[in-house]
């Protein structure tokens, strides 16, 4: 009730405020209300709302010569003067409510209060303009884009708001152009930015894409008037500056890149870096020191810096000559247990995807996929069964290590696990055993699939993009749908808990 | 030609027979199909027609129907038929008849028609008012109906026809001039009148006369009846008696015939069958674990000789027998059950059968039940090497008293309980053996504390049978099962299902297995519910020790309900576990594992049972967050299950060895006092997934022993049911029966696992383990020497030499035989091709769509050709009509145009 009975109120008073110059105090009333109480922000919000929104379209605030505003001393400039001290004062308490407020409703709210005012101070602009010059409150955007960032672990739902602006052509051209004198300022002011306002500047980035470079060139000749934000009456032909966005990502780039990364925001800025900003960058070669790096951290982070290289390679010329050896170590048991699993294996098949590897190169990995196997979730024997099938089918040579009648017998396997260098491993001299244990797995599935080695091998490469996204429960579903004709059941009737042969369970437990 | 001439003759006649009462055709009308070739049996519906009739009956319907319409079409006037019935062809001729006559009954009673009293209704019988019809109502009437028409001459008075020809034509010249001529007509005409009476005064006595001969006739019949009815039944009773062998021939022909039945079989006979239908059903098995289904098999082993002349006579008749003895073992024990319904008084002496055979390998064991708990040790080891087939006979005995019927359950209930009472200890007594040799060191003390509980067991059995009533209804609902079940002991409980099921014997009646089915269901829940009791009154493992029988009863009977209940319960399960994947489920699921192990056969190569549970199992010692002693109890728990899962099929499960490796480096004290910087750079005794590499795990499984008490300290021999349970922190009794249980869980595995090439790449983890487990000095001996001995096999493994793989020799290609291809012909005409039963029937929609449409537009071709007609008849009607009438006119024009001409002509003369 009092809620209510307090909004009323203060809608009256914006109405008042808005009727006539007597009620003026009002608006400072409303001001010193929205720091009172918590429950007080929305509706104070709203009226806030209300007033700046009729005001910036009476052009109340407007100023001829703002230069000679200070000392101006007739009534009307000086009641424009304290109106947009007003405004300035009322926007920093939106800010404030936008990275402080505890509730993400009424966080939501202020940003799309504050994107309003934007809106509308871009159309109806405070001072007069230059010819054919295009206006966007960019001082503003650019506290409303720190008081995000900075507002914590609710970035990213801010964010997620903020993000259907990005439709605009201009907001998107404008964000990009305050995301560095941002991170300049940072810089400068000698702040070190923390996890979560680095997590959330990588979420913007990831979240306002770049248009494509080949639809931003057809862009240029592409009337985007229709479709902007702050479009102003009588200006035509807005045109999105690419070479402006290209810099302005490089700069940003340069700046993020030198920033202290945990080990999550830095599995994100790889992230946003190959999805996002790696087409756009200048010179993407100076990228390899620090993808280098990012290589030999382990884990997920060095699995995005090889796609990373792996993009450089392709696109960029760079030569790296270790790179199988790179990519030979990240195959360990535990990568079974990462979120970056599938792109593992998607882009160890690129790699390897070539013909004319050396084949002792390809055997290691095989071979230890092969190991790795034994330890691996029954999904994953899956795909890399069709891996190491792929892998003989495109290198006949390594038929040698499913089909090797020349020699009998060994007494120890010639591979070495332990041996970083795949074409050290001695893979060649070894033989496939552990596909042979695989094919008594217990799941059927795992049996079957691992007999392709004693069959003869199909003309066709296997598809693995099928089976990458495959998780356990798959597994199980497929195996419920499954139907048998009869079942079999078994023959000796049970006295007890105890099978009547074969029993293993009691060895080891005393149940009853 | 003279095939011509013949066919419609022919025809004709047939036509003619087939409908007889039909006209005679005219033979011109007739359109005969030739047929080219006789072919003998073919029906041919189309050898002849009727076009001329077909057409102008055709014709006929198109001017009732089409032409009418055609006259209306147009128009806004139109002629509405509005009798009753006349536009519903619903209505039969008879209907419309009736609702006509109601509608015209319904008038009649209107207020006007009441008083129109000159319109009397008139009853009629088959176009008779009934008052002709009484009065003709006399039977004899009829009689003379015939008499009269027999005799025209001598009807009613009629003049007769020479008397006719003569008055009436004057019978010609010549009968005039015949004698008396003179005869005036008037004579003529009084002598015919006196003749006429005369006759029929002479009629009417005859008909007198006859009433009086009927009527005395029929008096004489009724008194004659008697003795006509009486006659036959005396010529039944003189019927000869027959012949005393007459009779025995009948008899013994109709006699039913006795089925032949099996021989009464020998001791040995039986004992070797019974060894023989087991042996077949673990061939059945083994061909499963491989993966081999019936059909795969025929396919893949069916060898053809070069000389195979693909004629169907197949050499390998052996493999068919076998084939067949299997599909009979596979009904094997079904047949056997019914066999012992009928037999019940064979009970004893199939007892003591069972009891016999027992006695050929165990000497004192089959005597006495009673003795069981004071056998002696020294006989223990051969009782448990005749186990099995003791067990299996023991086994059938209980099977037979079980089908015994009502009558005999006193008796029955008498001798079951000791029966069965027999094998459990004894099956018992054998796993204790088992699991003491296994550690190889023997604790008789140990066996005698479990011979001594289960003796107590026994007697609460007894105790059970003998306070609770002998009948129990299936109950329908959980709720009836609950009163019936709650607060018994397990031991009670087993007995109760025991009975239910007794009393719903498949063979008593017949939806008992339905309501089996359902029982099991019940049971499902009841099992499920007592795993999710309390900690201190958890007795759901006992609860299933004593259901399992009755269960794996249930499941012989109805396998498919059961089945699906049993994967329903598995969904249900992984659907709840996935909500938490990181934590291990309650012991309720762990429970169903280990009756799947029970009841299906888990070495087949996939079972649509055991494979979803396998996954599951999987799912979840891979996934499952080791922090609690209750979270290692249950993985282990879940690892010896895999075992016991795979120790027949020798398969092996990545999880559990896993598993296991996570176990072994939690109480290795590489966990606690490695640097975890270190860890990385040893991946050799690296921990895998869920138990993290970098950080230090959450607990540990060391066991810290301050002083020397380790040496005191023994570990147990076997986790217990409440480790599964409680909720207390780990403690060093706990630490060392995990180890000591998981290490030989290990060992056994890799027995399990040697045959395998990559045995050694399969637990290469493990030797550095063992190493550092072995560097702690203060373990007690028996984990040290399970440890030694670990080493020893694992060393062993490495020892084998390995064989490169090669791919099987590839078979030299069978040359080619040219033989012909043959194909099924079949003689009835049709089209055998192989579809499937939707296709033929859908392709013979299709047929029949086409035809429709084919008729459907041949009709539509002929109602226009047809208005076309009747358009341009009426065009040159109208036509014609016109030229007449111009014709007319000009004639009149030309007339008056004469007329004309010859007035001016006159005027012109003039």
């Amino acid at each position: 009730m009092a809620a209510s009975k307090v909004s009323k109120k203060l809608h009256s008073m914006a109405i008042d405020f808005l009727s006539s110059r007597r009620n003026a105090n009002n608006l400072a009333d409303i001001i010193a209300l929205i720091e009172s109480n918590e429950s007080n922000i929305p509706p104070c919000l709203l009226a806030l709302e209300i007033i700046f929104l009729e005001v910036l379209k009476r052009r109340d605030m407007f100023l001829e010569n703002p230069a000679a505003g200070s000392c101006a001393v007739d009534t009307e400039s000086q009641y424009r003067i304290w109106l947009r001290e007003c405004f300035d004062d009322a926007w920093s308490k939106i800010l404030a409510v936008v990275s402080n407020s505890p509730k993400i409703s009424v966080q939501t709210q202020a940003l799309s209060t504050a994107m309003k005012l934007i809106a509308m101070e871009g159309q109806n602009p405070l001072e007069p303009l230059k010819k054919e010059e295009h206006y966007f409150p960019n001082n503003r955007l650019r506290l409303l884009l720190v008081a995000i960032l900075s507002s914590g672990r609710n970035g990213g739902q801010l964010l997620a708001r903020l993000q259907e602006f990005s439709t605009y052509p201009d907001v998107l051209y404008n964000v990009w152009k305050q995301l560095f004198p941002i991170a300049i300022g940072l810089q400068r002011s000698g702040q070190r930015p923390d996890e979560n306002f680095i997590r959330n500047y990588l979420d913007l980035i990831d979240k306002f894409p770049l248009p494509k470079p080949g639809r931003g060139e057809r862009g240029q000749d592409h009337d985007l008037t229709d479709n902007l934000l702050c479009g102003q009456q009588g200006h035509n032909g807005y045109i999105l500056n690419m070479d402006h966005m290209r810099k302005a990502v490089n700069k940003v780039w340069g700046c993020v890149m030198h920033w202290n990364h945990t080990p999550a925001t830095q599995r994100l800025l790889l992230v946003v870096l190959l999805e996002r900003v790696l087409p756009f960058l200048d010179k993407p070669l100076l990228l390899t020191d620090y993808l280098m790096d990012s290589l030999d951290s382990g884990g997920a982070i060095s699995l995005l810096a090889l796609q990373g290289i792996f993009t450089l390679i392709q696109n960029h010329n760079l030569e790296y000559p270790n790179i199988f050896s790179k990519l030979y170590s990240m195959f360990e048991p535990e990568i079974f247990h990462t979120k970056f699993k599938a792109r593992l294996f998607y882009l160890s098949d690129m790699f390897l995807s070539s013909t004319h590897l050396p084949e002792n190169i390809v055997a290691a990995f095989a071979k230890r996929l092969a190991r790795l196997s034994l330890v691996a979730p029954p999904e994953d024997i899956h795909i890399i069964l069709m891996f190491i099938g792929n892998l003989i089918l495109r290198h006949p040579g390594l038929k040698l290590l499913i089909d090797n009648p020349n020699r009998t017998n060994v007494p120890e396997d010639p591979f070495v696990m332990e041996e970083r260098d795949p074409s050290k491993s001695r893979a060649m001299e070894s033989s496939l055993w552990e596909l042979h244990a695989l094919q008594s797995h217990v799941l059927p599935g795992v049996g079957t699939a691992a007999n392709f080695i004693y069959n003869p091998l199909p003309s066709v490469e296997w598809d693995l993009s099928q089976i990458l996204e495959d998780n356990s429960d798959d597994i199980f579903e497929r195996e419920m749908k499954k139907k048998l004709k009869e079942i079999a059941l078994t023959f000796d009737r049970p006295q007890s808990l105890s099978l009547p042969q074969h029993e293993r369970v009691s060895q080891f437990w005393q149940l009853v | 030609m003279g095939k011509v001439k013949k066919g419609p003759k022919k025809g004709l006649s047939d036509a003619g027979k087939k409908k007889a009462p039909a006209k005679a055709l005219n033979p011109f009308e007739v359109h005969v199909n030739r047929q080219k070739f006789q072919v003998l049996g073919r029906k041919t519906k189309t050898d002849r027609g009727l076009p001329g009739v077909a057409r102008s009956r055709a014709l006929k319907k198109r001017k009732a129907t089409l032409l009418q319409e055609y006259k209306l079409k147009d128009k806004t006037n139109k002629f509405m038929d509005r009798r009753i019935g006349e536009r519903n062809s619903a209505m039969t001729a008879e209907d419309k008849m009736t609702a006509r006559f109601t509608a015209e009954r319904m008038r009649a009673q209107t207020r006007k028609a009441m008083f129109n009293l000159a319109d009397e209704e008139v009853l009629t019988h088959r176009g008779q008012t009934l008052n002709e019809i009484e009065k003709f109502d006399d039977p004899r009437s009829d009689d003379d109906d015939d008499d009269g028409e027999d005799n025209p001459f001598r009807s009613k008075g009629n003049l007769d026809a020479d008397f006719v020809g003569d008055a009436h034509f004057g019978g010609g010249l010549l009968s005039r001039s015949n004698e008396d001529g003179t005869r005036s007509r008037k004579d003529l005409i009084d002598q015919l009148i006196a003749e006429s009476k005369k006759r029929k005064a002479e009629q009417q006595k005859l008909r007198e006369q006859t009433l009086d001969l009927t009527e005395k006739l029929d008096t004489d019949w009724k008194d004659l009846l008697p003795v006509i009815n009486s006659a036959p039944k005396a010529s039944e009773v003189e019927k000869p008696k027959p012949d005393s062998f007459d009779v025995l021939m009948r008899e013994l022909k109709f006699e039913a015939r006795g089925k032949p039945s099996d021989k009464l079989k020998s001791e040995d006979e039986v004992a070797r069958e019974e060894k023989e239908k087991l042996e077949e059903l673990e061939a059945a098995r083994l061909r499963r674990m491989q993966g081999i289904t019936e059909s795969s098999s025929d396919a893949a082993s069916k060898h053809r000789s070069a000389d195979d002349l693909d004629d169907g006579f197949a050499m390998d008749t052996d493999q068919d027998d076998s084939e067949n003895d299997e599909s009979e073992n596979n009904g094997g024990m079904d047949i056997d059950d019914k066999d012992d319904e009928g037999s019940e008084d064979e009970e004893e002496e199939d007892d003591d059968d069972g009891n016999d055979d027992g006695d050929d390998g165990v000497g004192n064991n089959g005597s006495e039940e009673e003795n069981v708990g004071e056998e002696s040790s020294e006989s223990e080891d051969d009782d448990i090497d005749d186990l099995r087939y003791d067990s299996s006979d023991n086994e059938n005995n209980t099977d037979n008293e079980e089908f015994g019927s009502k009558k005999t359950k006193k008796e029955m209930i008498k001798s079951t309980a000791p029966e069965s009472f027999k094998q459990q200890p004894r099956s018992k007594t054998g796993n204790v053996e088992n699991v003491s040799s296994s550690s190889s060191t023997p604790h008789t003390d140990k066996a005698e504390a479990i011979r001594e509980d289960l003796r107590k067991r026994k007697e609460l059995m007894d105790a059970a049978r003998k306070e609770l009533p002998y009948t129990f209804e299936v109950p329908s609902t959980y709720e009836e099962l609950q009163i019936v079940l709650a607060g018994r002991s397990p031991e009670y409980q087993g007995v109760i299902v025991e009975r239910m099921i007794k009393c719903t014997h498949p063979s008593l009646a017949s939806g008992n297995k339905e309501k089996l089915a359902h029982l099991f269901t019940l049971l499902m829940q009841h099992l499920h519910d007592a795993g999710t009791a309390e900690e201190h009154e958890n007795v759901c493992w006992a609860v299933l020790d004593r259901l399992v029988p009755s269960l794996f009863d249930i499941v012989q009977w109805c396998p498919d309900d059961t089945t699906q209940c049993i994967r329903h319960v598995i969904q249900e399960k992984h659907q709840e576990y996935s909500k938490s994947r990181k934590k291990f489920p309650g012991v309720e699921t762990l429970l169903f594992f280990k009756l799947i192990s029970l009841l299906f056969p888990t070495s087949d190569f996939r079972h649509p049972v055991v494979t979803p549970a396998l996954v599951f199992m999987g799912q979840m010692l891979s996934a499952c967050r080791l922090e609690t002693r209750q979270d290692i109890a249950k993985g282990l728990l879940l690892v010896s299950l895999l075992l016991e899962f795979t120790v027949l099929s020798k398969r092996f499960s990545p999880e559990s060895v896993n598993f296991l490796r996570n176990v072994l480096y939690l109480s290795s004290n590489l966990s606690s006092t490695q640097k975890v910087t270190s860890a990385a750079k040893l991946p050799a005794v690296r921990p895998i997934p869920p138990v993290k590499v970098f950080a230090l795990p959450k607990l540990s499984l060391k066991p810290e022993f301050e002083d020397d008490s380790y040496r005191s300290h023994e570990p147990e021999d076997r986790l217990s049911a409440q480790d599964l349970i409680s909720q207390k922190p780990v403690d060093n009794d706990f630490c060392m029966s995990a180890l000591f249980v998981s290490l030989r869980i290990l060992s056994s595995m890799v027995k399990q696992l040697t045959s395998l090439p990559a045995c050694r790449q399969i637990f290469c983890h493990f030797p550095p383990l063992l190493e550092s487990l072995c560097m702690e000095n203060r373990l007690p001996q028996r984990i040290k020497k399970e440890l030694k001995d670990l080493q020893e096999l694992m060393s062993s493994i490495k020892q084998t030499t390995l064989n490169y793989l090669v791919s099987a020799p590839k078979r030299p290609k069978p040359l080619k035989l040219y033989e012909p291809n043959i194909q099924q012909v079949y003689t009835d005409g049709k089209q055998h091709r192989p579809i499937s039963k939707e296709k033929q029937e859908s392709e013979k929609l299709l047929h029949r769509y086409k035809r429709e449409k084919k008729g459907a537009l041949r009709e539509i071709r002929k109602d226009r050709d047809f208005l076309a007609k009747i358009r341009i008849k009426q065009q040159l009607k109208s036509d014609a009509e016109r030229k007449d009438k111009v014709r007319e006119i000009f004639g009149q024009a030309s007339m008056q145009q004469g007329e004309m001409r010859k007035l001016s002509k006159g005027k012109k003369k003039k």
